[in-house]
């Protein structure tokens, strides 16, 4: 495998948990983060940590997979279209792909992306699930 | 002490196998020992799943549910307890306090001491939190048995994964419940154990018969008399029990030789739907009597840990555990939120087939 230290390092935010930026001078919310905010145009630099909650914006599934998504054929990947704005680009897990549908409430959970046998380091990242955990009190 | 749980949250796999799918391919047991070893459903893990992704879930609900008291910028610590971190070398509680966005400033560390590995994390924690040298620890238990266990080993039936988080506090006015005392032992007494090296669980003892028990009561018995003993408190002062659970009827006996009433811990014994979920089985107990206690119970914690000891630990529930009772994401709800899987399946899943060397996909 390729050993991506540096880049894994600097998409580890992002990666574990939603970090975005928050444009300090339209308020919009940014993610993946890139420095510019695309409403205004200005310098957005804020890291902004996104909640994980929205719904799925639309979807499709995958039977023939990429190497290494062997493993979770069928596969659902949505748009979701996060509650603070954002829309991100993610697989749907713990859920049949029958299942899915437009307007669906999901969340981000934490998941291994890679599982490269016994070489390399674990990448973990977001993917999203049917919302079940509220966290209200 | 001085200390108690502000919150906790829960994680098990949503995949599940019913025995009866192991059986149909292994035939080693007799099915009519089902009901007395507690088998019934397990946990399986997703291809994605291991002891961190569980413990990240489980601390992320902890934290959720504090995040109206606790900032997370006041937790100085976190430790993971688990038997089965996903790395050999490499702490798993470092890349968590990434996961769960905690400040780099945090004492991180894993916990090892077999299936108590999560109690003993919480004692340890307590004693930071109590001196004041943070003021909040976040502890979780987790661990991932089903990807330890060898198809067609017995234990198969069971082995479950899961993860269940503490956040710990000192302020009275913060807690749910508070812990009370604790009394342990430990010496070394071969029962399940891994060595270096190798992905599969081995029982030092056996699965069977009464020399499979033999770590728990020798374990299990001490513990509780030194607890009772320097406590002055017996079994009849506590409302509940959360206790090791791995397999049905036998270690309950034990529970039962330890003083315990069987009314005391059979409600809260959850094996028969998830499996023995390693470290976080006794605290998945935990979650569930909380998710339902009332105020003022006294609730006794018994882990023990294959080769390795018993901790024993009480805590007393307080108005809090009613006022800020989670209004969803309780341990029935997760146990009830299911997807059933097929043997083949859950061996895909767990990574116990055979693998190509070469690239699997057609899709290039
Ligand atoms: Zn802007």
């Amino acid at each position: 495998m390729t050993n991506k230290i540096a880049q894994d390092w600097r998409l580890k935010g992002q990666r574990y948990r939603l970090e975005g930026e928050e444009c300090p001078h339209c308020k919009v919310k940014i993610f993946p983060p890139r420095d510019i905010c695309p409403e205004c145009k200005q310098p957005a630099k804020e890291p902004y940590r996104l909640s994980g909650r929205g719904e799925v914006y639309t979807f499709s599934t995958v039977h023939t997979p990429p190497a290494g998504f062997e493993d979770y054929v069928p596969y659902t990947v949505a748009l979701v279209k996060l509650e603070e704005g954002p829309m991100i680009t993610a697989q749907l897990t713990d859920v049949a792909p029958e299942d899915v549908s437009i307007g669906m409430p999901v969340e981000m959970v934490t998941r291994r992306m890679r599982t490269q046998g016994d070489e390399g380091t674990i990448i973990y990242g977001y993917k999203f699930r049917p919302l079940l955990h509220s966290v209200s009190n | 002490m001085e200390t108690g749980i502000v919150s906790y949250g829960t994680a098990v796999p949503k995949h599940r196998i019913e025995a009866d799918e192991i059986w149909q391919v292994w035939k080693n047991i007799s099915p009519q020992f089902f009901d007395m070893l507690s088998i019934g459903e397990r946990g399986v893990l997703g291809p994605e799943e291991d002891t961190l992704t569980l413990a990240t879930a489980a601390g992320e609900q902890a934290l959720a549910r504090a995040a109206d008291i606790v900032p997370q910028a006041r937790i100085g610590a976190l430790f993971l307890g688990s038997g089965t971190s996903p790395y050999a070398t490499k702490a798993a509680a470092s890349v968590m306090v990434d996961t769960l966005g905690l400040s780099p400033h945090v004492l991180a560390a894993d916990v090892q001491c077999a299936e108590k590995s999560g109690s003993t994390a919480l004692l340890l924690a307590s004693a930071l939190v109590e001196a004041g040298q943070v003021d909040y620890a976040l502890v979780i238990a987790a661990d991932t048995m089903n990807r330890h266990t060898a198809p067609g080993m017995v234990l198969e039936y069971v082995a479950s994964a899961g993860a269940v988080a503490f956040l710990v506090g000192r302020k009275e006015a913060e807690l749910v419940a508070r812990l009370e005392r604790w009394a342990t032992h430990t010496w070394d007494q071969n029962d399940y154990f891994r060595v270096e090296g190798d992905r599969y669980i081995q029982p030092g003892a056996g699965f069977y018969g009464w020399v499979a028990n033999w770590g728990l009561l020798e374990h299990v018995i001490p513990a509780a008399q030194a607890f009772f003993e320097q406590s002055g408190l017996t079994a009849d002062d506590f409302s509940k029990f959360a206790v090791p659970q791995k397999t049905g009827i036998r270690p309950l006996m034990t529970m039962g030789k330890a003083g315990l009433d069987m009314m005391q811990v059979l409600p809260y014994v959850l094996t028969a739907q998830i499996g023995d979920c390693g470290a976080a089985s006794v605290p998945l107990s935990l979650a569930h009597i909380l998710d339902w206690a009332d105020a003022g119970e006294r609730v006794g914690v018994i882990d023990y840990g294959s080769g390795a000891g018993c901790d024993m630990w009480s805590l007393v529930t307080t108005a809090l555990v009613e006022e800020r009772r989670p209004s969803s994401g309780l341990v029935m709800e997760l146990l009830d939120d299911k997807i059933m899987v097929d043997y083949a399946t859950a061996l895909k899943y767990e990574q116990k087939l055979l693998r190509s060397p070469h690239q699997l996909s057609n899709f290039y």
